[in-house]
């Protein structure tokens, strides 16, 4: 049986490699144009160039987002970007715009993903779009395992379903509340959230809401569910994110990796190993969407939307000496003495201590700013790119 | 150009003048005046060759395929045509051998000419395009060599939110003393800090808001020329409105006495320009 793909979101080329490293078997990108998450920082087509050769030295695959509904002044665009992602390498698109699918398949060989904006919901839906040359259709956020289920077991059609990551609270694509209330064109990138604000509910005059009213939705998370689509035989679990940090992408793709990997080799362990990998990476409520039942009150946000900053990731290891002596580029404020928990690309969850903390050869008693570059002694080993974070 | 106007009940399919009549059926659509199968089939049978188009506007799951083949082989063939948004109905249809005018009319999609490339060759006759874009847009789509029918949402409160989640019935949950909403079409919902009201309800299907304003694109009807069809929505409109807006658009009323009428309606997104970045 094909190992199911584990497909990590890219926001720059720092971010895809330590997607990689950190498990992905694919990455997904954005591209200076045509794509949305419009303020991501996006790839140039030199980054595209140098992300397909660093993403194919690892066998690895790239796919890049092309799904924008296009508007009159970017249609002439779509021809020749395409034939030129196709020669910098990549391996397929994302794509919701019907004249970019007809583009893509009149033009290129690239593998064609029907993007999520695409909200196919049936089985009669991913055929449709089959009939019409897609080979990969990513699944809408509203359907339950169940529903994956049947749509798996009556086509071959490739299928991809989002497992973790920002939910819309409409069915994608078919919500202009944006547009609207910001002139920010949702289906081209600019999505201003306007679902996460806040209203009141009148009937007749009367306001009938005490708290405001809101429509959020709780981010996506489901450790519990991935055996369950692994048996099923869906191709691809897509993880959201592509403005997320470099601990976020790191983190998700560590927790997932190991949690499909333990699954292929029969040592699953209790999914609260898995939630406890993930930690604070997760750092808006989430729930499990549409996967077990209908959205309900627990899958909504009903909080402020603002999430807080993870401040329990404590740096990048740049190196580490013969006697554990680590270097350590830092990204939150820790003091000497702290336990430590150290994620390593391809091994399981390790516990050390901060100890002897300097910087420039002078002992301190705390790291306090971010991106500054400190020692101090571990008691285990760590190797270069290994995440540091504090242990709960 | 030929006019897609919504009816309620068999009276209006009689007094109203058009070349198109859509119904919404319970249990198959989402509407404000949702009819039932009985009166559907009573319009049908009573249709004396006018021209019936089913709205399907929703996006079906595979769970709900079987009663919406229910409900159109009932109605087939009296039935003309469907006008939906969810591509699956294509292979539905194809699968059952059913064949109607198929208008794919997902609301915010077909934003450009080239999205018709995609569609001819499938049995869909026409696309409506995209309410979001442009007057000059609009002009460079229909400037181009006819491939399909086309359909234009000419009036009425635009849809810009569909949801599966019941987000009323969520709400009461989280807020013991608001109440049960469901199948009310009173209720509307205040973003914070504007002072607009913008039509909401919740039903079997999901949650719908529309905009507060109400778009009619008279004024501009010369750039229309090259269009098959012209859709009066009726959502949240009172019938009185609704009547003047058909015989306006039949021209039987003059535009400058409607106007007087009705001041308040808008152009929409003619020529707002849209971005991506916070403004």
């Amino acid at each position: 049986m094909k190992k199911i793909e584990l497909l990590l979101p890219a926001g720059n080329i720092e971010k895809l490699k330590y997607a990689i490293t950190y498990g992905a078997d694919s990455v997904y990108v954005g591209g200076k144009i045509l794509s949305l998450r419009a303020q991501a920082s996006n790839f140039s087509l030199d980054d595209i160039k140098e992300a397909c050769e660093y993403v194919h030295k690892y066998n690895k695959k790239i796919y890049v987002t092309v799904n924008v509904i296009p508007r009159e002044s970017e249609i002439a665009l779509v021809k020749d970007y395409l034939i030129n992602l196709e020669k910098l390498g990549v391996d397929g698109i994302i794509v919701s715009s019907p004249s970019i699918i007809k583009t893509a398949k009149d033009n290129t060989h690239l593998h064609v993903s029907i993007s999520t904006q695409a909200s196919t919901s049936s089985l009669h839906s991913t055929l449709f779009y089959k009939s019409l040359g897609a080979d990969r259709v990513v699944l809408s956020r509203e359907l339950s395992l169940d529903e994956i289920e049947y749509i798996r077991e009556n086509t071959d059609t490739e299928l991809e379903v989002f497992i973790h990551g920002g939910m819309c609270s409409a069915y994608s694509g078919r919500c202009t509340l944006s547009n609207y209330f910001s002139l920010r064109d949702a289906n081209s990138g600019g999505c201003a959230h306007s679902c996460r604000w806040n209203y009141d509910v009148y009937k007749d005059g009367v306001k009938l809401n005490k708290e405001f009213f809101r429509m959020g939705s709780k981010d996506l998370v489901s450790i519990s569910e991935i055996k369950r689509l692994v048996n099923m035989g869906v191709e691809c679990l897509k993880i959201e994110g592509r403005m997320k940090s470099i601990s976020y992408i790191s983190t998700v793709a560590y927790t997932y990796r190991r949690l499909i990997d333990d699954i292929y080799s029969n040592n699953l362990r209790p999914y609260e190993y898995y939630e406890y990998l993930l930690g604070d990476a997760q750092n808006r409520e989430a729930a499990s969407g549409f996967l077990n039942h209908e959205a309900g009150l627990n899958e909504t946000l009903y909080v402020s939307s603002d999430s807080e900053a993870n401040k329990n990731f404590l740096g990048i290891v740049l190196s580490c000496d013969k006697d554990n002596t680590i270097t350590l580029e830092v990204r939150n404020y820790f003091t000497d003495n702290e336990d430590i928990e150290v994620l390593s690309p391809g091994e399981d969850l390790k516990i050390s201590k901060i100890s002897e903390l300097s910087k420039e050869g002078e002992r301190v008693d705390a790291a306090r700013h971010a991106l500054e570059i400190v020692t101090f002694k571990s008691i285990i080993p760590l190797k270069e790119g290994d995440l540091i974070r504090r242990k709960k | 150009m030929k006019l897609f106007v919504e009816i309620k009940s068999r009276e209006e399919l009689n007094t109203i003048n058009s070349y198109g009549y859509v119904i919404s059926v319970s249990s198959v659509s989402s509407s404000p005046f949702n009819i039932t199968l009985d009166d559907a089939l009573d319009i049908l049978n009573n249709s004396n060759g006018k021209n019936i188009y089913l709205k399907l506007n929703l996006l079906y799951h595979d769970k709900d395929y079987p009663i919406v083949l229910d409900y159109v082989k009932k109605m087939y063939p009296m039935l003309t045509g469907i006008i939906f948004q969810d591509l699956g109905l294509v292979t539905l249809f194809e699968q059952n051998n059913i064949k109607l005018d198929l208008i794919y009319d997902p609301g915010t999609f077909n934003t450009v000419y080239e999205d018709t490339l995609f569609f001819k060759d499938t049995s869909i006759s026409t696309i409506s395009l995209s309410r979001e874009i442009s007057l000059s847009e609009i002009d460079a789509f229909l400037k181009n060599k006819k491939e399909m029918c086309y359909l234009y949402h000419a009036y009425g409160h635009m849809l810009m939110f569909y949801s599966l989640r019941k987000h009323f019935t969520n709400f009461r949950l989280h807020e013991e003393s608001f109440p049960i909403i469901k199948d009310d079409y009173n209720v509307y919902l205040k973003e914070e800090t504007r002072n607009e009201f913008y039509p909401a309800y919740e039903d079997k299907h999901g949650f719908f808001i529309y905009r507060d304003e109400v778009i009619n694109i008279y004024k501009y009807i010369d750039h229309f020329d090259n269009i098959d069809y012209l859709m009066l929505d009726r959502p949240y409109i009172s019938d009185s409105e609704y009547k003047d807006t058909i015989s306006l658009y039949n021209g039987l009323i003059d535009y400058t006495e409607y106007k007087k009428k009705y001041p308040d309606q808008t152009d929409g997104y003619f020529f707002k320009v849209m971005g991506v970045k916070p403004r």
